[in-house]
């Protein structure tokens, strides 16, 4: 059982890394290296009747496959901690160490289906949750004022209303359903309530989709900024850039995404790398002293959620570094994001 | 679960929009079996004509495209002269659910203004139109032989750049059935 799940896990990351490769010419041939890297990890564990074991990894490189197998598991998974992840590269030193230097600061982690949409849901689920575990009520308040002033972008964007409003009042029921608390029955949310909804396909698609037209108004909104990111990536315009690379489920996220997003719901989103790649400079895996890197993605004062909490008059500088202010962190692995949890600093 | 309350609210706004000229009707109270109608647009083969499109909604629609497809039968390179199948990347990979089904029978009706008979669904139709574009067009353009820009419009809708269509009508002398074969040609 064991082996057979943490087969599948490692060959969901090989896949995916598969999936980058193909989406980011630019990053193929490190991608390329993770696949083998975990291919090879895949390959000393799946010496069973692992799902994907032996020749069916050749055909790892069809998504659809790797998809179709995902698509039995839960969009958002239980919340495990480090040692199964752990468990998925143990024959992998570099992972393994990683992972050991990775405890230090986290707790956690929750897997989120690897479906493509991975980045939008873990972000969505991820500031929910805070907001629910914090009971934090000026917070929620704060993020529906983002929510309409989301609304405003998309309308600007030429969305037609009826593609995203029912979208829209549904997370904002959820964030209404939030703030009145589990104390009130058949009203309030409790953190069964949140993972029933994200388990939901509908419930789940619909946020997903949602987070998507939120972060493709607000690439829209600041073209000038955002061009010549978006060249970078995908060596078009702006709107050809959201129509097809923003817009539609399933196309994976990269960095435009993830500013996008950030700005959009003013909210700190901070990804911890795991792949293979040593950091120059620092010592072999065995002593531990392997650290991920780690990007932190701060909101722009230019963003929608800025510009809302400015005019609703609470500072709108944005940064949010607090630990009062909502934050959603994540890990990532080649072509893959989970949510992660960071250990509470006393 | 099918997202009936979207797909009523676009019912309701095709209905109220009477300007854009396509319809949707439900078949049978089925909210998932649709019959939609794009009219041929103006000034080609298709003027005058009005299409039928059998249009069905799975489970995951809108995260996923309708199924479309033509019950009249067209003649035209990317559409099925037997089965009315479609080939659109809107209806394949580049849907998203920020479309709807009106904007999808748009689409199907500029495509109908713009074959990309490079990228066939009926290989027949497509060698013909590549082939035999004088035929292809005649009625169409014997129309209205135009003036400069009317032609040079007209090649625009086809889906080429206006300076690229503006060199090639001045090199074939303003024929605009010789710029076409050699914009085709060329690309």
């Amino acid at each position: 059982m064991a082996d057979s799940a943490s087969g599948s896990a490692v060959a969901a990351a090989v896949a995916d890394g598969a999936a980058a490769a193909a989406a980011a010419a630019a990053e193929a041939a490190a991608v390329a290296e993770e696949v083998r890297a975990v291919a090879a990890a895949a390959d000393a564990e799946a010496g069973g009747p692992g799902v994907f074991s032996g020749e069916r990894l050749d055909d790892m490189t069809n998504i659809d496959i790797v998809r179709e197998e995902e698509a039995k598991k839960p969009y958002v998974g239980d919340k495990e901690t480090l040692e199964s992840l752990m468990q998925d590269y143990r024959a992998y030193p570099v992972f393994v160490a990683k992972i050991r230097s990775l405890a230090s600061r986290y707790g956690g982690i929750r897997r989120v289906r690897s479906d493509g949409n991975c980045f939008f849901r873990a972000t969505a689920f991820g500031l929910l949750e805070w907001l629910l575990v914090n009971e934090a009520d000026s917070e929620c308040q704060n993020f529906l004022r983002t929510l309409e002033a989301c609304k405003d972008r998309m309308v600007g964007a030429g969305f037609d209303p009826l593609v995203f409003e029912d979208a829209l009042d549904m997370l904002a029921g959820m964030v209404n359903a939030i703030c009145v608390g589990a104390s009130v029955p058949g009203q309030g949310a409790d953190a069964s309530t949140l993972l029933a909804n994200f388990r939901d396909d509908t419930v789940s698609n619909m946020v997903v989709m949602l987070l998507r037209f939120i972060t493709s108004a607000e690439i829209q909104a600041r073209q000038d900024h955002f061009a010549p990111f978006v060249l970078g990536v995908a060596d078009t315009d702006v709107q050809t850039f959201c129509r097809r690379f923003v817009e539609p489920m399933a196309e994976e996220s990269d960095h435009v995404h993830a500013q996008a997003l950030c700005d959009a719901l003013r909210v700190p989103i901070t990804v911890v790398y795991l792949d293979s790649h040593e950091r120059s400079g620092v010592g072999g895996g065995a002593g531990g002293s392997t650290e991920c890197e780690v990007h932190r993605f701060e909101p722009s004062d230019e963003g929608a959620g800025s510009i809302a909490a400015a005019a609703a008059g609470d500072g709108g500088g944005g940064a949010g570094t607090g630990r009062g202010r909502p934050s959603v962190h994540l890990l990532y692995r080649p072509g893959h994001y989970d949510i992660s949890y960071p250990k509470l600093i006393a | 679960m099918v997202d009936f309350g979207r797909i009523q609210k676009e019912l309701r706004e095709i209905g109220n929009d009477k300007a854009s000229g396509v319809t949707v009707e439900v078949v049978n109270d089925n909210l998932q079996r649709l019959i939609g109608s794009v009219p041929g647009p103006k000034d080609t083969p298709y003027d005058g004509g009005l299409f039928k499109v059998d249009i069905q909604l799975d489970e995951q629609y809108p995260f996923a495209p309708p199924k479309m497809r033509f019950t009249t039968r067209v003649w035209h390179p990317n559409v099925s002269s037997a089965s009315g199948a479609i080939c659109l990347d809107i209806l394949k990979d580049q849907w998203s659910p920020a479309l709807t089904l009106k904007t999808a029978l748009l689409s199907l009706q500029a495509l109908l203004s713009s074959p990309q008979p490079d990228d066939p669904q009926d290989a027949v139709v497509a060698k013909q139109y590549l082939s035999d574009f004088e035929t292809y067009w005649t009625e169409a353009f014997a129309r209205d032989s135009g003036d400069h820009e009317a032609r040079l419009k007209r090649i625009c809708e086809m889906g080429f750049a206006r300076d690229e269509a503006d060199k090639a009508l001045a090199a074939a002398g303003g024929d605009e059935n010789a710029a076409l074969e050699a914009l085709l040609g060329g690309g």
